[in-house]
This record gives structure tokens, sequence and C-alpha cells, in this order.
């Protein structure tokens, strides 16, 4: 083995501390000074003109505690996540499964099927507010037309309002997730197949024993990703349904939204927010340790 | 053959499921206003026009009665361009650092590796609408509200986490005799990383810079609140001048329309490489 | 074939010669970045192309203004009384003998940007001046308040009221009382004021007497407007003349079922949308001028409660719900949705905008132009005073503060010839009512509204509605916004039946309340 040292060369740790150097510098510059300043103004009681921020203990945190529309928001985020979660999954696994086969026209079925992922928040959420619209919307219309409906269903309403956002995000991010999943997927040798064939396993068996294996991590990103994405999001809320009709709609970012923005209560906004940080990082924390400590015994 | 059949069903169902919520938004960018809200919808526009187009692009067109209308007076094509540098400029500075940062993450157990992948998770969690303020705060006081830089900064924050992540997974998956071979070859650790690493690894990093580039492009709410009103202002923002006051649906209908050309060249190109994007879990790879 | 990850076999030593790499997947990137640019330019410039072979460029109805390049006007001001100014031209505006190198930046709402950029066009020639219009887009007030915050550069800017009241306390507006009694002298100040209707210009000043805002727009929103083709189709010959009439008459059509949902309420999720229609539909019913009888007292103290006037509106609110009589989408609308759905023809009745009824009777945006009718007052008053004022930001330190200044005054008082020449234009072309009185009997402004109105004795109706629609006492307090937003939350609770309205009464009660007390007053 030639090992040529006269070469000046980089160690291993060398190299990996240069490459690491800009994530870090990028981090602590640009990510970590914002965040302490929202966490710290958590803490404080915030004045805009002019700007003072003073520091009030908890009195933040105590008053969420004490606030029947932040419980609120929080149900209602916990079901759109909860729903995204779901839907996502599901639809992702059963997209993956679907382009995984032989297909002709492979390249315009994946660009149409990609087409919501690259479209923006913004058009999602508009798109879906026209096709659900209880004045003049397509699904109505369609469905008018159909002879299923005689009246136009006021989809968007008091008891739905969270689904329906529910599958218009998901309807966004479900791309992504199905290609991470479908990566996955086309690395199984079909041998592994054909021999549980042989062996008589059942189409279920050879689904969790060959299939899940492979996409695992695959599909724990979609778990991570879509937790993140459903629960940080404020667009689609904001955009889609504006938090209502009244509040039934109001996930705790548009809650948040709210609070900054119409209030301008700029303490109270932050320390919401770090309670939603917090919740979220917990997740995230039990999907690492849940579905990661069986990969880890290889 | 029934395996055909269901195919092909699932095929039209998915598309359906991919077009139809976009399909009316789309097609009202070529109604008349009185037409986009009849009752049923008409599925083809009865009476086609491309006035609304024209007036959205600056120009002055036709109304309904003949009589000439002026262009619609918002600046798309500026929301256009200013979106299309800021997204750029992102995608180049944060593929500089994550594509590094997420190759070392990926593959190497250096000293402390779990705290930082913590704290990339961690910083993926802020939800854009809290960051926001601080940025905003920040800028009032340096002057960066309304500048691209300003914008390019608050979408880093949010992406490079996001595609350090990815590409850790991503790298993870590389073979593990790669390096080794190459050291054998006569590589030093830098050129076997530029030379051998990274052309193996291009299409994961090419649909990396896509989604980069996409997420940057669409984002709303940070360009919107740090960019409203002012030069640097991107389409999302100026989409959402459309939105509210008296303007017209089929005016709005427009935007969106321009708005999704980019985005199906972009699905078009991304779909030719998403699917190498396989990602592991980099915990279990080390070398 | 299924696509093989067969990367793991190869050797490393055969990949080298991959073709695509970082390089250029970046410039993929840009490359689809630069394609929609140049597939907008391109489809733009076909589309001018084909635009202008077909036909000619023509302008609708403007005001032609010729510039004048010397300085004294030979004009005199004409207004219904004589004054006692000097008449040798219009000496408060000046135009620059060099243009000015930095820009002046006004902003707005997203109303008819198009005429506002000529607008400011006409104000750069006129002035040889550098003036730039941005649009702030969405949430207006939020967004503007965020920019003051911010400190970010403004001069000129539109807001409501109540908007400039909470901006004058903050000290992000100036107050035109001082500043153009100071630069200009206390007779302009009071010309000034004297020619506004004195219901706008008090609602345009502060409690302790500061004139904070010129008046851009002036309008009874709230003002029932009615489709007469389906009211006839039910038999009904009149318009209504009260708010209880007006429910009694939209069941009549539903019963006759002439439309499934006769009612289009002013529900609509917007910061002017359901909390506004509570304060003017409580004015209109209690017969109060500023509802400090019947909401919010002099002092800004709620008085209102269950059993109230308020408390009974919402009350009715929640019956007409109940009876299927208003459509349940209206509580997610926007604005343009809302006008969208009164356009189709398909309601009897709506609270709207005393100049929609321009739109409405429009073919481009109206299914019943032509039919689109305004309701008069009878028994009591409609709607609430609806104004845009433009304010003056820069601070007096400023370099640029006369500058800014003058476009203060040329946009919401005279231009160079002495003419109130954008107020006359807004009211020619989309028939804004101006807040100066001068504008409704101006002959060409007559001419353009007989253009359009089907019945134009409704013209009078409008100057009456105009004299005694009610402005919100509420709308001078500082936090006002911080108690509509919470309004606008729960007001669709009581109206759709998931919760009480005396519920939601009391809980507003105590809100305001506490919004007061935490703001000290």
């Amino acid at each position: 083995m030639a090992n040529i040292k006269h070469r000046r060369e980089l160690s291993d740790t060398t190299l990996a501390m240069l490459f690491i150097a800009p994530l870090i510098i990028f981090l602590f510059g640009i990510i970590i000074y914002p965040m302490a300043t929202s966490l710290y103004s958590s803490f404080s009681i915030v004045k805009l003109s002019p700007y003072q921020i003073n520091f009030a203990g908890l009195l933040n945190y105590a008053n969420i505690f004490s606030d029947q529309y932040f419980y609120h928001s929080l149900l209602v985020s916990a079901r759109f996540v909860a729903e995204v979660v779901a839907i996502t999954t599901g639809l992702s696994l059963g997209i993956a499964l679907f382009l995984n086969e032989t297909l002709p026209f492979r390249g315009v079925i994946r660009a149409i099927i990609l087409l919501p992922y690259a479209l923006s928040e913004f058009t999602t959420a508009y798109s879906w507010r026209w096709f659900l619209s209880s004045d003049w919307g397509l699904l109505n219309g369609i469905l008018y037309r159909l002879g299923l409906i005689k009246e136009y269903i006021w989809f968007v309403n008091y008891e739905h309002s969270v689904e329906w956002m529910a599958v218009a995000y998901s309807w966004h991010i479900v791309p992504l997730c199905a290609f991470f999943m479908l990566a996955g997927l086309q690395t199984i040798p079909e041998q592994l197949y054909m021999q549980a064939k042989i062996d008589g396993i059942g189409p279920v068996g050879r689904f969790t024993k060959i299939t899940l294996p492979f996409i695992k991590y695959a599909v724990l990103i979609t778990l991570v990703l879509s937790t993140f994405f459903a629960a940080t999001t404020a667009d689609i809320v904001i955009l889609m349904t504006g938090g209502g009709p009244g509040i039934s709609s109001t996930t705790l970012t548009y809650y948040i939204y709210e609070v900054v923005f119409k209030s301008f209560n700029l303490g109270y906004g932050a320390a919401i927010s770090w309670l939603l940080i917090a919740i979220v990082m917990v997740l995230a924390t039990l999907y690492f340790t849940f579905l990661t400590r069986t990969g880890r015994a290889r | 053959m029934k395996k055909k059949l269901v195919l092909i069903v699932v095929a039209i169902a998915l598309i359906l499921w991919s077009v139809l919520p976009l399909y009316y938004i789309l097609i009202a960018a070529f109604m008349w206003e009185t037409d986009v809200v009849s009752r049923p919808p008409q599925i083809f526009p009865t009476n086609p026009t491309f006035s609304n187009i024209l007036r959205v692009l600056g120009f002055p067109a036709p109304g309904i009665t003949g009589e000439m209308l002026r262009p619609a007076g918002y600046p798309v094509v500026e929301g256009l361009t200013n979106s299309a540098i800021v997204a750029s400029t992102v995608t180049l500075i944060a593929m500089a650092v994550s594509v590094p940062a997420g190759y070392v993450l990926g593959r190497y157990n250096i000293p402390r590796r779990n705290a930082l992948l913590m704290l990339i998770l961690g910083t993926r969690t802020l939800p854009p609408i809290s960051i926001v303020i601080p940025y905003f705060i920040m800028y009032k006081t340096i002057g960066l509200l309304g500048t691209h830089l300003g914008l390019i900064i608050a979408h880093l924050s949010l992406i490079i986490p996001l595609i350090t992540w990815i590409l850790m997974g991503f790298f993870a998956t590389l073979p593990r005799e790669l390096e080794k071979q190459a050291r054998i070859d006569g590589f030093t650790r830098m050129g076997a990383f530029v030379r051998i690493v990274l052309p193996v690894a291009s299409s994961g990093i090419a649909t990396c810079a896509i989604i980069a580039f996409l997420t940057s492009w669409n984002e709303f709410i940070m360009a919107w609140i740090l960019t409203t009103g002012s030069k640097a202002q991107t389409l999302p923002t100026v989409l959402a001048t459309m939105f509210t006051q008296n303007i017209g649906l089929s005016i709005f209908a427009v935007a969106n329309f321009l708005a999704t050309f980019p985005a199906i060249l972009i699905a078009i190109t991304l779909q030719r490489h998403i699917t190498r994007l396989r990602i592991v879990d980099p915990l279990t790879q080390v070398i | 074939m299924k696509e093989r990850n067969i990367k793991s076999t190869k050797k490393p030593n055969e990949l080298i010669n991959k073709r695509l790499n970082r390089r250029e997947a970046l410039s993929t990137a840009g490359k689809i970045a630069v394609t929609a640019v140049v597939a907008g330019v391109v489809a733009g410039v076909g589309g001018y192309l084909a635009g202008s072979a077909t036909a000619p460029p023509a302008a609708p109805q403007t005001i032609t203004t010729t510039v004048k390049v010397t300085q004294t006007v030979p004009t005199t001001i004409t207004v219904g009384a004589p004054t006692t100014q000097t008449t040798t031209g219009y000496r408060y505006i000046t135009r620059h003998a060099q243009k000015p190198t930095t820009t002046l930046i006004m902003n707005g709402w997203g109303y008819r940007p198009d005429i506002v950029k000529e607008n400011i066009r006409i104000f750069n020639e006129q002035l040889n001046e550098n003036a730039e219009y941005e649009v702030i887009s969405g949430d207006y007030p939020a967004l503007m308040e965020a920019k003051f915050i911010a400190g970010g550069k403004v001069d000129v800017c539109y807001g409501n009221p109540f908007h400039g009241a909470r901006w004058y306390a903050r000290g992000w507006i100036r107050s035109l009382t001082k500043v153009v009694s100071e630069r200009y002298g206390s007779d302009l100040y009071k010309k000034i004021v004297s020619d506004m209707y004195p219901s706008v210009a008090d609602g345009f000043t502060t409690t302790d007497g500061h004139l904070f805002a010129l008046p851009y727009f002036t309008s009874a929103r709230g003002n029932i407007l009615y489709n007469e083709l389906l009211t006839q189709k039910a038999g009904i010959d009149e318009p209504p003349t009260s708010w209880w009439d007006l429910y009694e008459k939209i069941e009549i059509v539903k019963n006759k079922g002439v439309a499934e949902t006769p009612f289009l309420p002013h529900w609509f999720k917007e910061w002017f949308g359901m909390a506004w229609a509570w304060l003017f539909e409580t004015m209109n019913r209690a017969k109060s001028p500023d509802g400090k009888n019947c909401l919010f007292d002099e002092d800004f103290n709620p008085v209102f409660g269950p059993d109230t006037e308020a408390g009974k509106v919402l009350k009715d609110w929640a019956e007409i719900w109940k009876k299927g009589l208003v459509p349940k989408g209206v509580l997610t609308m926007t604005e343009a949705d809302y006008l969208a759905a009164f356009g189709t023809g398909n309601f009897a009745y709506s609270p709207q905008q005393t100049y929609d009824l321009k739109t409405f009777n429009d073919p481009a945006t109206s299914k019943f132009a032509g039919h689109c009718r305004l309701t008069p007052v009878k028994e009591h008053s409609w709607g609430l005073l609806d104004m845009g004022g433009y304010h003056l930001a820069t601070p007096e330190k400023d370099p640029d503060f006369d500058r800014a200044l003058q476009l203060e005054l040329w946009y919401g008082y005279r231009d160079i010839n002495g003419v109130i020449f954008v107020a006359k234009k807004w009211a020619i072309e989309t028939a804004l009512n101006s807040g100066y009185r001068e504008i409704l009997s101006d002959p060409d402004v007559m001419a353009a509204y007989a253009k359009w109105m089907p019945y134009p004795e409704e013209l009078e109706y409008e100057k009456k509605i105009m004299e005694v629609v009610p402005f919100p006492w509420i709308w001078k307090s500082p936090w006002y916004l911080d108690w509509q937003t919470k309004a606008s939350d729960l007001l669709p609770l009581a109206a759709s039946g998931q919760r009480s309205p005396e519920d939601v009464v009391k809980e507003l009660y105590e809100y305001a309340k506490k919004v007061k007390a935490e703001s000290g007053g």
C-alpha cells in the first residue's frame, strides 16, 4: 500500500473540521443569535416604540397556562399534525409502491406526481380554497353535474376545516416523501421476493419482512419531516382558511401570527413559539429512539 | 392482466389527484371575471380571453365590453426576478455549506457528532413564523429590511439545516470502500473528495440543489414580512398583494398561473434525479 | 426492468467519468430561473405584439392635465363660497427646477395600483419630482405598523382613521395642523378643513385637535345594495326601510323560491369585515351617530351587553344563520371573493360600499349590471363612514420633509393648477366619493356618474347617505385594532351557533376593558 507521506495531506480530523466549519459558523452566526433573542424575549415584556425589552421572568409562560385560546390552538395543531402525518405516510407509501412498478410514460407520470410539491404553499392554499368553495368550487361543480348533490356543500366548515387543511397540506408534501421511499424501494433485490414466494410467504409477510426494512429510514424521514412541516407551518392556515371559520382551524402557529402581528405582543408570541419548539423536539426524539433502536443493531 | 388494470386505474386516480385541485385556478386565468364564478363551473372556458395575462404582464388589453383596460399595475415581473435572484443565491450558498458538512456528518465519526446532529435537528424545528420576528428586529437595526441579502440569510436559516440533514443520509449510502480505493489509487483526502466522491454523489447533490431552490422560490411568510413593499419583494409577496384587495379573481388566477410555470419545469427536471436520492440513517454508517 | 442502484458493486475508478457534477446541477437550477424570467418576457412581448395589432390602446376616461412649466399658474380657485385669498394662482404647490435625486415613497394597499401609479407619474411630471408608489400586500395595518417599528422609509401612506389615531399616538405620523400652519400659514390650513365635510374632518382629527390625514375616499360601508331582478321577482317593490325590514324581506325572497340564500352578509374574513358589520348595524339600529351610547362611550369604555342593541344584533345574526338565509361560506371569504359572490347576481341583498354601486353595474364584474340599486335612508342611517386618508410620515428633521409635505398636499388636496385633482380622478374613474364637498357637485364628476348609474336619482340618495352616515368614536382610541382582532375571531362563533351570542358579547366586553386598562386608556 503506497502511503505517500511526502505529499502534504490533511488528516482525517483536519479535513472534517474544515468541512464542518462553514456549517458551524453559519449555525452560530445566523441562527443561534436570533434564537437567543427570541428566547430572551419570551422571558420579557417587549414594547415596540420605542423598542425596549424588560425582563419579566416566567410571566409570559404563566399567562399561557391560563389562556384558553392557547389550549384550543394546541388541540387544533395536534389534530392537524396527526392527520397530516397519517395521510402523508399512507399516501407516500402507496405512491412509492405504485411508482416502483414498471410503467410506460414513467417520466411524465413522475413529473405530474411531483407537481404539487413544486408549487408553492401559496398556490396550494388557493387552489384548494377555490376547489372546495361552497359558492363556485370545482368539487361542488363536479358532484353537482354528476347528479350526486342538489345543493352545494359547505366543505370547509367548523367541523372539518382542519381536515381539509390537512388534505391540502399533505397533497403538497406527499410527493417529496413518496420519492424518498421510492429510492429506498428500488434498492431491494428482486431475488428476495422470488425466494420469499418460493418459501410460501404471503404478500403481507413479504411486505413486512422484505420491503419495510429497506425503506425504514425513508419512512422515518417521512414521519419526521411531515411532523416538523405540519407543526411549524403557518402559510397554509393564513392563506387557505385564515384560521377560520371563526377559530376552528387556528393552529398554534396561526395563533402566534395573530399575537405577534395583530396584537404586537412579541414576548408572549415568543413564549408560545418556544413551547411549540419544545413539543416538536420531544416528538422528534421519540421518533428517533423508537425507530432507530432496531436499526442500530446492525 | 388484472394487475395491469389496477395499475391503470391507480395511475388515473393519481393524475386526477395531482392535477384536479389545481385545474380551476389555472383556467380561470383565461376566463372573464363573471364567468369564473359560474355555477356550475365551466370545465372549459366558454368565452376564453388573453386579456388577463396581458394586463398582469404590464400591457393594456380589452375588457369584456371591448373597451381597453389599463395593465394591472402589479410588479409581477419584478417579483419573478427577485425570486430568481434570491433562490439562486440561496442554493449556491446552501450547497457550498451543506455538501461538505453532510459528507463529514454522514460518513465520519467526528467528536461531538451527536451534539451536532441534535443541533441541526433542533434548528429545523424552528417555525418560520417565530424566527422571522427576531430577524425583523435584527434587520431593522442593521438595515437589512427589504433587501435581497436579508432575505437570503433568512432563507438559509431554513434551508441549510434541511439540506444538510438530507445529504447526511445520502452520503451515508455511498459505498464504504470509496475513499479507501481512492487512497490506494494515490489521491489525497481532498482530492478523493472532489474527484471521486462528488461525481458519484452528483445525482443526490443535484436533487438537493433543486429542493433548496424550490424551497426558497416558494417560501412565503419570511419573504412577505421581510420584503413586502420594497424593491426586493419576491413573487409570493407580490401575489399576496393581489389576494385581499378588490382586484378580480381572474387577475389573481393569472398570477398563480405564471407562478406555476417554473414549478412545472422544475418538476420535470427533478423527477429525473430524485429517484437516486437514497438515504439511510447516518448513525449506522461510519467509516 | 426495475432500476437498480448498482453503484455499490462498481469500482470507484469507473465512476470518475460521471458527467453530471455539482456545478452542472447548480447551473441547471440557474437555467430554470433564467428560463422562467425569459419565458415571462417572451410571453409578454408576444402578447404585446398581438395586442397592439388588434386594437388601438384607447385611454379610458381621464382628466387631461396640461403641465405648465412656468411657476406662476394664472388660474383662480373658484369654490362654492368666495374666498378672501388672492387669486393669482395656486401658490402652495411649486415645481422644482431640477429633479431631486432621492425618491419619495408612498405606501398603500392594493386597490387599483394602476391608477395610483398613474397619479404618481402625473405628480412627478407636474412638479419635476421623484416619487414612487409601493403596494403593501395583504394585512395592510399589520405590515405598515411593522414597517414603522422597523424604521423603514415611508413618506406618505394610506390608512383608515383608527390607524391614523394609533400611529399619531406613537409618533409615527405628523400633525398636519402643526406643519401646514407653520410652513404655509394657518389660512391654508383652515381652508383645507373647511373644504371637507365636517364629519370627515372630525374623523381625521385626534381628541386633542390635531388633523393627521387628508381625505382619500369616503364611503358608507354597509349600505344595502340590492338586485332588483330578484326582488321584483319576489314581488317586492320597495327597498328596505330598516334592518328589521330587511330581515323580513329576505325571508320573503326565500319563501318565494327566488333565491336559496337571499342575503350576503358583511361577514367575510378581513380586518374590515365582520367586526365592522357589528359596529355599523348597531349604530344604525340605535340611531347613533358615533356609537357612544351603544358601543363605546366618550372615554372608550364598552357600554354594550347581551340586552343592548349590540346584543340583539348578534341574536338576529344567529337567527338568520339558523334559518339558512345566508351562505355559510362567507365566513372564510376574502374581499375579492365577497365582491365576486355578489357579482354573480345570486343574492338579493348585501351590505356593500356605496362606491361598489358602480362595480355591480359594470358588465365586466357583474352579471346583473344595470340592475343594482342603492337603498335610500329612511328610518335610520346605513353603514358607517369608511374613509381612507393620506398620512405624512416623514420626520420633520428629514431633508426631504418639505418635498414630502408637497406630495401630501398635492395628493390629498390640490395640484399645481389648484384643482382637487386626485380626488376628482378617483370619483370619475371608480366612483370613489371624496371627503371634499365640491367633488360631488363638480360637473365632470356628475357627468361621469350619469354614464353608469342606471337610476340618476340615486346620486341624491348618496349625498343624503353621506350626510347622516355614522362614524365610530372608538376608532379614535389607539387600542381599537387589538379589540377588533378578537372581535373578528369571536363574532363568527356567535353567528353560526357555535357559542351563544350572550357569551360572546360578554367576552368582548371583558376583553375591551382589559385592553383599555393595559394600554393606559
